[in-house]
């Protein structure tokens, strides 16, 4: 390599100088006036909202940017000393190993053996030394033996885990991973977690995560990056970041729940030495705080959680449902539900434990193998699935699935039409439809030029606007950033409030203890907890037999119960209110 | 279609791609250069299910095949059927448009069993061969090396796509999405429900996959990457190949040039008038 001898010339894995860039069509500058330096062995974390620029910051690091994406680049970007401008994106890729949001686009050869060999084999890396570093990039990522298989068939932790492996298996000196967790549920998460602190333990590599999964990365980085509208806002140590809670929080940026409970007590008086980012520290520093106010056994009032339950009548019956794929994947073996007029269920549960497939019953999608499913009254089995469109609103995961037409007006009468409702009331539906997402402004504009977002809730909307009396929402918040999670959580929180049962699939636990009244957990096809999302949350060990775990928050009621605090808070509103009720007893008490 | 690899030892699995290819290339040209039945059972029976014989294929995938294939085969079998002409009509189903005759039959077979071998030839050679072998002969048979990776990430990509697929079309369901229409404007307007989501979402994918690749340093050096399997072509490849050109020069002169009997229905008809006794 004839650039081999600048590379120990830079102290700096990365750097950026005044950079500033515009795609190609783009209004305003993606990034503007980047200063960045990145030492070599550093660990850095970089977090902001959509649209922030984090994407375009990766894709600076290996030469994407300017050679793929086309656009105007100010400034200079510097990898291992080698100006991204003079060097290929090829030879970029030696130092800066990126790895993106989703493993679908990523994975494209027949095999993980493939896959794993792609990189080197570009290289020109000889045969024996390809077949030692899939073996071992494999058996790190913990992928051995699937080598021969196709990775599309794998899990989405497995996926991106494979993506991982043949990016390690280049051997470049620095990792770039943006939000590696984003498209997975939290099994796939933590498995892709757990593979990347390895890699973080094994070598002394410099490494630079985009994450929304602060609580996890921040205790582990060296160093903290906090992006919005382009520009990097603030940079420094996780904890001198986290200082800046709040105001992250406005921008749409998920906090630790304890830190930011204690940035809230911090208002009202009480203390902390350094502020707590995990769990431990917060349930050390309130326990410290708890015991020297109160001396006695204080035992606070359970409150009595609002769930009513009663007469309400059933919209949908699923009685001993079994559905087997072709192929003989059982996915269902089972399932007894009934779902109520008002209800807010949400659906939890791994990818692959049947969720999806028993909503997908709910609209006639998918026809029981064994068992009914009766939606009003009427057995899915013999409706056909746009009868049952009216009744039961099906909202997808990802906008692009489904939106085709060239204005928005046309977008949301889509279903309308299909049910052959007259001119009039559709053109009505469809106003008041987009005016309950707030999008009746864009009504003549074409839905390809918004923004995801933007597209998010157009689909919301030619949904609703067909007005079921039951409404199923996949994943709503997989692959969002968290003021979009609880914008569409807050449009879907409006549509029940008309009294509507409303089933929520999500892998964000936060936003299920947040919204949500009744919690129904899947495993393996069959349903392992149904019952008020109290009591679910109040329950660690059940959660975690299918590898889900409460809210941040609830483990730190349920870390201080010997301290009477009560093992079901679900929020951190909740939180705060118990402690400062409990802390002003105290005070009057003394 | 069941067109996976299915690891195997067998003579068959063993033979070079490239010969494999001159084995494909045989039995394609020859399917075209024969058209009485009777010539292309017999290219049928030898050409495509000895292999499967040899290469211990499993039944199921076969069977399986086969399901899919028989409405097209049908409707194939059909349209050959009625609407092959210009021959002595037997009797009219539709006076004047749909008639029936002999050598209909013998044409519509014909057309099926041209279809047929095709199909499980392509079948055959996927089964036996791993896609990035494939790639790897074609690429030493003189294609670009980035054709050939396009290629084989064009077949890995195979399964997200028929997914991807499957998820617009559940979604368009799930709004009452209908394509019954009789009305042909209409139809192709309710598919254009499903062909939009997916071309755009195609490409927006596309654009991912690229950039994923380049960043695995693709336009690296594309000639002088490493491939990890050498081919050798052995012996018994050089027997094989040199079998199948015979047999397709062979083929090709008596079909094309040679012999005036190999182009017509002539046997297959005298057969089937001999079967319904018809003067």
């Amino acid at each position: 390599m004839t650039f081999g001898q600048n590379i120990g010339d830079s102290q700096y894995a990365v750097l950026m100088n005044k950079v500033t860039f515009t795609y190609l069509g783009g209004r305003k500058p993606a990034i503007q006036n980047i200063d960045l330096r990145i030492k070599k062995g550093e660990i850095v974390l970089v977090t902001g909202p959509a649209g922030a620029g984090k994407t375009t910051l990766c894709c600076c690091m290996n030469g994407l940017i300017p050679h793929f994406y086309e656009g105007k680049l100010d400034g200079e970007v510097l990898v291992y000393g080698l100006n991204t401008k003079m060097y290929s994106i090829s030879d970029l890729s030696m130092f800066a190993g990126l790895l993106f949001q989703d493993p679908s686009t990523q994975l494209v050869l027949p095999t993980v053996r493939d896959e794993i060999a792609f990189g080197p084999e570009n290289y020109g890396v000889p045969p024996d030394e390809i077949e030692r570093r899939v073996e071992e990039c494999a058996r790190f990522t913990r992928l051995e033996k699937y080598l021969n298989q196709n990775p599309h068939f794998l899990s989405g932790g497995e996926k991106q885990a494979c993506a991982l492996a043949s990016i390690m298996a280049m051997n470049p000196n620095m990792y770039v991973l943006d939000e590696p967790t984003s498209n997975l549920d939290p099994l796939g998460s933590y498995q892709i977690l757990q593979v990347i602190m390895g890699l973080v333990r094994k070598e002394n590599k410099t490494m630079i995560i985009v994450e929304h999964r602060i609580e996890e990365l921040a205790p582990l980085v060296d160093r903290m990056l906090v992006m919005n509208e382009g520009r990097i806002i603030l940079d420094g140590k996780p904890r001198e970041v986290l200082e800046n809670a709040e105001s992250m929080a406005e921008i749409g940026i998920k906090i630790p729940q304890v830190t930011l409970l204690a940035q809230k007590l911090k208002k009202i008086g009480i203390k902390f030495d350094s502020l707590p980012i995990t769990l431990e520290e917060a349930s050390e520093w309130l326990s410290h705080v708890l015991r020297a106010k109160a001396k006695i056994n204080f035992s606070m009032e359970r409150r009595i959680s609002s769930n009513t339950t009663g007469t309400r009548n059933p919209v949908i019956k699923v009685k001993d449902l079994w559905h087997v794929y072709p192929g003989g994947i059982h996915a269902l073996r089972g399932v007894n539900l009934e779902v109520y007029e008002g209800d807010f269920i949400a659906l939890l549960g791994q990818n692959g434990s049947g969720k999806t497939t028993l909503v997908k019953h709910f609209n006639g999608l998918l026809k029981p193998t064994k068992g009914k499913v009766l939606v009003n009254g009427i057995d899915v089995e013999k409706a056909k699935v746009n009868e049952l469109a009216m009744k039961v609103g099906y909202c997808f995961q990802n906008p692009d699935n489904q939106i085709f037409s060239r204005t928005v007006r046309d977008e949301v009468a889509f279903g309308l039409k299909n049910l052959g409702l007259p001119h009039s009331s559709i053109k009505k539906l469809v106003i008041n439809a987009l005016e309950m997402v707030g999008l009746k402004h864009v009504i003549d504009e074409d839905p390809f030029s918004l923004s995801l977002g933007e597209r998010q809730r157009i689909a919301f909307a030619s949904v609703i606007a067909m007005e079921p009396d039951i409404l199923v929402v996949d994943e709503p918040t997989t692959g969002q950033d968290y003021v979009r999670s609880i914008e569409m959580m807050n449009l879907i929180s409006k549509f029940h409030e008309r009294n509507k049962a409303v089933i929520v699939i999500t892998h964000d636990m936060n936003l299920a203890a947040e919204y949500a009244k009744r919690v129904v957990i899947l495993q393996n096809g069959q349903v392992i907890f149904d019952g008020p999302t109290r009591r679910a949350f109040s329950q660690p060990e059940m959660l975690a037999t299918t590898f889900l775990k409460p809210p941040q928050i609830t483990l730190l009621g349920q870390r201080l119960s010997s301290l009477s605090l009560p093992n079901d808070i679900l929020t951190i509103d909740e939180a705060y209110n118990f402690l400062t009720q409990f802390l002003e007893d105290e005070k009057l008490g003394n | 279609m069941a067109t996976e690899y299915v690891a195997g030892e067998t003579l068959f699995h063993l033979l070079d791609p490239r010969a494999k290819f001159m084995w494909f290339l045989t039995i394609m040209i020859l399917s075209i250069s024969f058209l009485d039945p009777l010539f292309l059972l017999s290219l049928f029976l030898f050409g495509v299910c000895v292999p499967i014989k040899v290469a211990k294929l499993p039944r199921k995938n076969i069977l399986k095949t086969f399901r899919h294939l028989i409405p097209i085969l049908l409707l194939f079998f059909f349209l050959n059927l009625f609407f092959f002409k210009h021959t002595k009509i037997l009797f009219w189903i539709i006076p004047g448009i749909l008639g029936f005759s002999l050598e209909g039959v013998a044409w519509a077979l014909s057309a099926i069993l041209r279809f047929f071998i095709m199909i499980f030839t392509v079948m055959v050679l996927y089964s036996t061969t791993p896609i990035m072998s494939l790639i790897l002969g074609l690429t030493k048979l003189k294609l670009p090396a980035e054709y050939g990776i396009a290629l084989g990430i064009g077949f890995g990509y195979v399964p997200e796509l028929i997914n991807m697929t499957r998820t617009i079309m559940d979604a368009q369901k799930a709004r009452g999405w209908r394509f019954d229409y009789r009305n042909p404007v209409r139809k192709l307007l309710a598919y254009s429900s499903l062909l939009i989501p997916t071309l755009i979402n195609s490409i927006r994918s596309g654009t991912l996959i690229a950039a994923s690749i380049e960043s695995r340093g693709f336009s690296h050096d594309v000639r002088h990457r490493t491939y990890r399997k050498e081919l050798k072509f052995r012996e018994v490849d050089w027997i094989f190949t040199t079998a199948m050109v015979v047999l397709l020069l062979f083929g090709v002169v008596i079909g094309n040039f040679g012999l005036k009997w190999a182009w017509t229905l002539e046997y297959t008809v005298t057969f089937l008038k001999w079967l319904f006794k018809v003067a």
